[in-house]
């Protein structure tokens, strides 16, 4: 069949189809924006000393900056990962029925490829637009739009276009690797892997790492120890919050007592990955923002020790820390609520049966929520740990106890905050369930 | 004595299509009653109304004496939970439980803790013949286990009526007899009341009454007629 056949009927409009594309084109556009601006501040020369601006004005500072815009790229690739499975179903049909009309397999993964150019390349060049518009904005307001220094050169920008679509089409490849289309049946999917053990790895090598670097002697060495551990569990809470959330679900679904609790571990237990991915972003917001709070304490008392005001520098690179995790927290929270509508859309008709068989909509909101708490407790919790350990010797050497009831206390809002804000979303999409639960599913297609 | 379960006059409109007009019918406790008509007649439709999931638009609907169909949400929940037992086609099972906290699931939101339920789980998958399959999920189970395992989820409760919307309807005749079997003995055997959704001649025959549901008109079949 030619191709331009195939790629006008594989052109599907589904409502949930359209919502991913959507969904996609924003994260694409996120992307852009946060690449051209890493992309942006290492590319200025030289220092300029103003008093607030100093993590872009800094030379010895922008990198650090740009690393943090790059780092925020993760939660947007979570959000990508969960929206490519938006309409799964119906495409992974479409693209059967497709096979059915004589596309190859090759075919249909070359059409997969080219509908992710296409959102990629829309949501880029907007991404793009609205970074250029953005920052001649910023530059205008900070009075320094006459100098030609602080904009972005245009010539970049079509480079991190073509890299932000050329990364879509690749993620749409390994996110449809285990999508096997079949003319005859509608899409089987590869059995979906369990997360390993070995995931934790990295965890716990980088847990052993920091306490090792306790005892050793040397303080150099200690301390390169000490920050290569904590980069390692940092790492390890990425790689590793998938297995630690099947690990927690097993657990509870053992020792549920109420059907609630069981019906959500069980949930959880059977795809882990979802919603460890969005954990992991979750946990690092845990990590970054007790990591700051340990900061924030050395500033605070410096300041207060030396009877000087905190320096317009640290309050906005503070402010500029919590809009960052904020960001994150909350792509990391869309996402959740992707996934949810997604598990309802595929699940929906077990909840109507169970609600028609006289279970209360409280109880499966109750279970829903159960299943988020389940998944962000535990992965929270290690990454605030994590964090604690890797600032020990801060704590330790640290001049008051009050310090460590102050980091540990930190620690523990950012816990309780993840989690709340992670429980808020599923409280949220409460309406999704009770359509998903609704009368009209318990008829059969 | 007046039925256990009664519906007069009820009618249900979704958008345009009239699902169900005027539909009237008396239900005696203990009895196997079969609702047959062709697709789209409005049978399932019937069906929802009776057992509290969907309230009719117009009509009444008594269950023990009481009028039930202007109860509220709750109420009608709690009704579902306590007194009906419900069976589809597919079995609708919850994909992530094992076919053994499917059922013991079902009992544990009506208040039984979770070791009990899990034996009487396990005794009533030993009833309906899946015994062995107690630690599968409902991916794992063929057509007809899975089935058994949702006429066991229904009848584990002990229910005073049973509804069932043609619960064999995806299986093969030998299969179907042999699930109908097995929820019409143990609901005989307790003396509950069955509703019987079917399309099929062959089910609708060991019923001990037929009714017919046409364009969202309700007729008793005759005996004689049978
Ligand atoms: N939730 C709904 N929304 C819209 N239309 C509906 C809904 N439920 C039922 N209908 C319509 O009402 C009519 C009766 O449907 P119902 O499911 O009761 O038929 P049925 O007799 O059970 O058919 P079948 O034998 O195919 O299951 C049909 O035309 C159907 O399309
Ligand atoms: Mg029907």
């Amino acid at each position: 069949m030619p191709f331009g056949i195939a790629a006008m009927l594989a052109r599907g409009a589904s409502r949930a189809e359209r919502r991913r594309r959507r969904l996609l084109a924003c994260c694409a556009a996120l992307t852009t924006f946060l690449m051209l601006g890493a992309v942006n501040l290492v590319m200025i020369r030289g220092t300029v000393q103003t008093d607030w601006a100093g993590l872009v004005a800094e030379e010895g500072l922008r990198p650090g900056t740009a690393l943090a815009l790059v780092l925020l790229v993760i939660p947007v690739l979570a959000l990508v990962h969960q929206s490519g499975r938006v309409a799964q179903a119906t495409q992974e049909r479409r693209l059967a029925a497709l096979r059915l009309a004589g596309a190859t397999p090759g075919d249909v993964r070359r059409l997969a490829a080219v509908e992710a150019v296409r959102i990629g390349a829309a949501g880029a060049v907007s991404g793009g637009i609205a970074y250029v518009c953005a920052q001649r904005a910023a530059m205008a307001a900070l009075g320094v739009h006459h100098t030609g220094r602080y904009a972005i050169a245009l010539w970049v920008v079509p480079f991190v276009l073509v890299l932000v679509a050329a990364a879509a089409a690749a993620v749409s490849l390994l996110v449809s690797r285990h999508v096997v289309t079949s003319p005859l049946h509608v899409a089987r999917r590869g059995t979906r892997p369990r997360p390993r053990r070995a995931a934790l790895i990295p965890l716990a090598a980088g847990v052993a790492l920091m306490v090792v670097s306790t005892f050793v002697p040397w303080l150099d060495l200690g301390h390169s120890l000490l920050f290569l551990g904590a980069a390692a569990a940092l790492l390890g809470v990425m790689t590793g919050s998938s297995r630690l959330v099947l690990e927690a679900a097993r657990l509870t679904a053992r020792r549920a007592r109420t059907p609630e609790t069981l019906l959500a571990a069980r949930a959880l237990e059977g795809d882990p990955r979802a919603t460890g991915r969005t954990m992991a972003v979750v946990g690092l917001v845990v990590a970054f923002g007790t990591g700051a709070g340990v900061i924030e304490w050395d500033v605070f008392h410096n300041a207060s020790t030396a009877d000087a005001p905190i320096g317009s520098f640290w309050l906005v690179s503070f402010g500029l820390t919590y809009a960052a995790l904020l960001f994150a927290l909350l792509v990391a929270v869309t996402a959740l609520v992707v996934h949810r509508a997604e598990a309802l859309l595929e699940n929906g008709r077990s909840m109507a049966v169970l609600a028609a068989s006289g279970v209360p909509m409280a109880s499966l909101r109750r279970a829903a929520a159960r299943q988020t708490l389940i998944a962000a407790t535990p992965v929270c919790a290690v990454a605030a740990l994590a964090t604690l350990l890797g600032m020990a010797p801060e704590l330790v050497i640290g001049p008051s106890p009050l310090m460590v009831v102050w980091t540990v206390g930190r620690a523990l809002l950012m816990v309780a905050l993840a989690v709340a804000a992670a429980a808020a979303v599923t409280a949220a999409s409460g309406r999704l369930l009770s359509r998903a639960a609704a009368p009209e599913h318990l008829r059969t297609e | 004595m007046s039925p256990l379960l009664h519906a007069r006059g009820v009618a249900k409109t979704f958008g345009r299509t009239r699902a169900l007009r005027d539909a009237s019918l008396s239900i005696d406790a203990g009895e196997v009653v079969a609702i047959s008509g062709p697709s789209g007649s409005g049978k399932s439709t019937l069906l929802h109304c009776l057992a509290e999931i969907v309230v009719p638009d117009e009509g009444e609907i008594h269950y023990g004496g009481t009028r039930v169909d202007e109860l509220d949400e709750d109420a009608r929940t709690r009704l579902r939970r306590e007194a009906f037992g419900i069976v589809f086609q597919f079995g609708g099972l919850v994909p992530e439980l094992t076919a053994e906290e499917n059922v013991a699931v079902s009992l544990m939101f009506r208040g039984t803790d979770r070791a009990e339920a899990s034996a009487a789980a396990r005794e009533w998958l030993e009833r309906v013949g899946v015994g062995d399959c107690a630690a599968l999920r409902p991916g794992e189970l063929s057509g007809g286990q899975a089935q058994r395992v949702a006429v066991a989820r229904a009848l584990a409760t002990e229910p005073a009526v049973i509804f069932a919307d043609e619960p064999t309807g995806a299986l093969d005749s030998v299969t179907g007899e042999e699930v109908l079997g097995l929820l019409l003995g143990a609901a005989r055997e307790r003396g509950a009341t069955v509703v019987l959704v079917t399309h099929d001649n062959r089910i609708a025959a060991y019923a001990d009454r037929e009714v017919v549901v046409r364009d969202g008109v309700v007729s008793d079949v005759p005996a004689v007629a049978r």
